[in-house]
């Protein structure tokens, strides 16, 4: 039995064409990315006042202490120079897993202190698909230096898509995961849905929020009971679900990108910015690959023929 | 009546996986709920509460193998399109890797970096609106510019565009920690008042911001006394930290 709206799910979409500009969009703009967190002045706090405790990481302990008292120092500058490499596309096949190691050592650091799945969450597992992946191959100096040894390897159908598509499995494990841990356990689920959290954010973080900053005054009494928080929350946990949809059809990624993209306009009004951009980042691997102009339009009837599981 | 029966058809074809769903979110929901150690002790509701779930998870475990029997079950093709998957074989390995550890995060609702239940704002406040203040403190920052005094919103700074006296670098992730995380911190001061060397700033006092919900009035009160006086654990993430020298000259006063 098959149905046509499962036809382009996860598994088949991998083995469709993909476009080398797509990926190598991805890869200059995780890069910048890296190259803005990792130059951020919060390392250097961390490093003189600490910060949060009760985190915990997959290192030894001896490996934490290790980065925090060395390595640091060392990789607050390997990680923005390595990060420009790969921007630049440059010696990309050495660069990336270079990067990705010292990637996961600096923010093991930044964690421990700053116990927030920022930006890392959101980078690493890209990254490390990138080491795999053949994001070079277009907008980048491996192309201009090396174009024709590239040119003469043997690239596989999908070697564009398939990177693409895992991202877009990270996408939905990080915003589905995020509405799992608000509905269980179920016997709490009826507090998060009364949008209590919503409403301590704003009541708390108001004078430290872009609402503040820009209208001055609270558009209402945000400490009395309002049942436009416990809306808010309910439409945050039917956002976040919805995302696994994105496994199964990439015919409503538009509409889920526009939702997660408001859900955290909304946030960064109140004053919790930063998921914004990082959404928009993995959010170029939703973008349908046939709107970029490499993508190989003759080929790709070969992927009409595919079977839905 | 037909579109009655296809919806039903698609939900028999998504059976296994449905199933497979189900478990995870009774497992998730028994570990989390973090009552089983007073299984045996604990009152009639717990000790239903566990029944209810164990005879939920047996009985859709049966029903799941039962589905799993089936050619057209939809796991069985998933696990088979995945082996034939036209990807490196070293990034299957990866795959699994990861997905078995954020999934047992998931689980057990935990982070373990790298790996992570993305649990932020999970943890559930209540909101009684009756024992909050209509008035919310915040101490800040503040220094005089034309003899005026000028608060220093750190968190507007953490943004390049509408940042005044920090420049780039300084990300809504120093912000927040300054701002939050470690405001009670002479080392956290410190690192404040140098970063604002640039913009000629060597003095920062404490004052008080506050915001009245009812009237919908924000005012700021620059007063070095009042600030020290409402400085209480009471406030959002406790003490700020205030400057010895603003301590001397309110005693001074």
């Amino acid at each position: 039995m098959s149905y046509s709206v499962f036809e382009n799910n996860i598994l088949n979409r991998i083995n469709f064409a993909g476009s080398g500009n797509q990926l190598a969009i991805f890869r200059i703009l995780l890069g910048l990315q890296i190259f803005y967190s990792s130059n951020s002045k919060l390392i250097d706090l961390l490093q003189v006042a600490g910060g949060t405790s009760e985190t915990v990481t997959i290192f030894p302990s001896f490996l934490d202490t290790l980065i925090a008292s060395t390595l640091v120092d060392y990789l607050q500058i390997i990680v923005p120079v390595l990060s420009v490499l790969l921007i630049l596309g440059f010696l990309t096949r050495f660069v990336a897993p270079l990067l990705f190691i010292s990637f996961l050592f600096l923010f093991d650091f930044w964690y421990i202190n700053f116990d927030a799945p920022v930006p890392w969450l959101y980078i690493w597992f890209p990254l490390l698909i990138i080491c795999f992946s053949k994001s070079s191959d277009n907008i980048s100096l491996d192309a201009l230096v090396f174009g024709k040894t590239l040119q003469t390897q043997n690239i596989q159908y999908n070697s564009y898509r398939w990177p693409i598509e895992l991202v877009s499995a990270w996408f939905v494990y990080i915003y589905f995961s995020a509405g799992l841990a608000k509905i269980f356990p179920v016997t709490t689920l009826i507090e998060w849905m009364q949008g209590g959290t919503s409403q301590n954010i704003l009541y708390e973080r108001f004078l430290d929020s872009f609402l503040h900053y820009t209208f001055n005054e609270p558009f209402f009494d945000y400490s009395s009971n309002n049942y436009i928080f416990s809306i808010l929350s309910i439409l945050s946990i039917i956002v976040e679900l919805s995302v696994i949809i994105i496994l199964f059809t990439n015919r409503y990624n538009k509409i889920i990108i526009f939702l997660i993209l408001s859900m955290h306009f909304f946030l960064f009004l109140t004053g919790v910015p930063g998921f914004m951009q990082l959404a928009l980042i993995l959010g170029i691997c939703l973008i349908n690959p046939k709107l970029f102009n490499d993508y190989p339009q003759t080929r790709n009837n070969k992927t009409k023929t595919a079977k839905i599981f | 009546m037909n579109s009655k029966y296809k919806i039903l058809d698609k939900f028999k074809y998504l059976a296994d996986l449905i199933y497979a769903l189900l478990i995870f979110f009774i497992l998730s929901n028994l570990i989390k709920t973090n009552t089983l150690p007073s299984f045996f002790e604990g009152s009639f509701k717990i000790k239903l509460f566990y029944s209810l779930h164990f005879l939920a998870l047996v009985l859709i475990s049966f029903l799941l193998s039962k589905s799993l029997k089936k050619r057209d079950s939809i796991i069985r093709k998933i696990y088979s399109k995945s082996k034939k998957l036209n990807i490196p074989n070293n990034v299957k390995l990866i795959i699994i890797i990861v997905f078995v550890g954020n999934f047992i995060c998931v689980l057990l609702g935990k982070t373990v970096y790298p790996f992570s239940n993305v649990g932020m704002f999970s943890n559930r406040s209540y909101f009684d609106s009756d024992s909050k203040s209509k008035i919310i403190y915040r101490l800040k920052y503040y220094y005089f510019e034309e003899n005026k005094p000028k608060i220093l919103d750190v968190r507007k700074e953490g943004f390049y565009f509408l940042s005044d006296k920090l420049g780039l670098g300084y990300t809504h992730e120093y912000t927040f920690s300054t701002t939050f995380h470690n405001k009670g911190k002479k080392e956290n001061f410190d690192y404040l008042l140098n970063s604002l060397v640039d913009a000629q700033i060597d003095t920062l006092w404490v004052g008080v911001q506050s915001v009245n919900f009812e009237t919908r009035k924000v005012t700021f009160n620059p007063d070095i006394c009042d600030a020290i006086t409402l400085n209480t654990d009471e406030r959002y993430y406790g003490k700020v930290y205030i400057p010895n020298y603003q301590i001397q000259k309110c005693y001074e006063l």
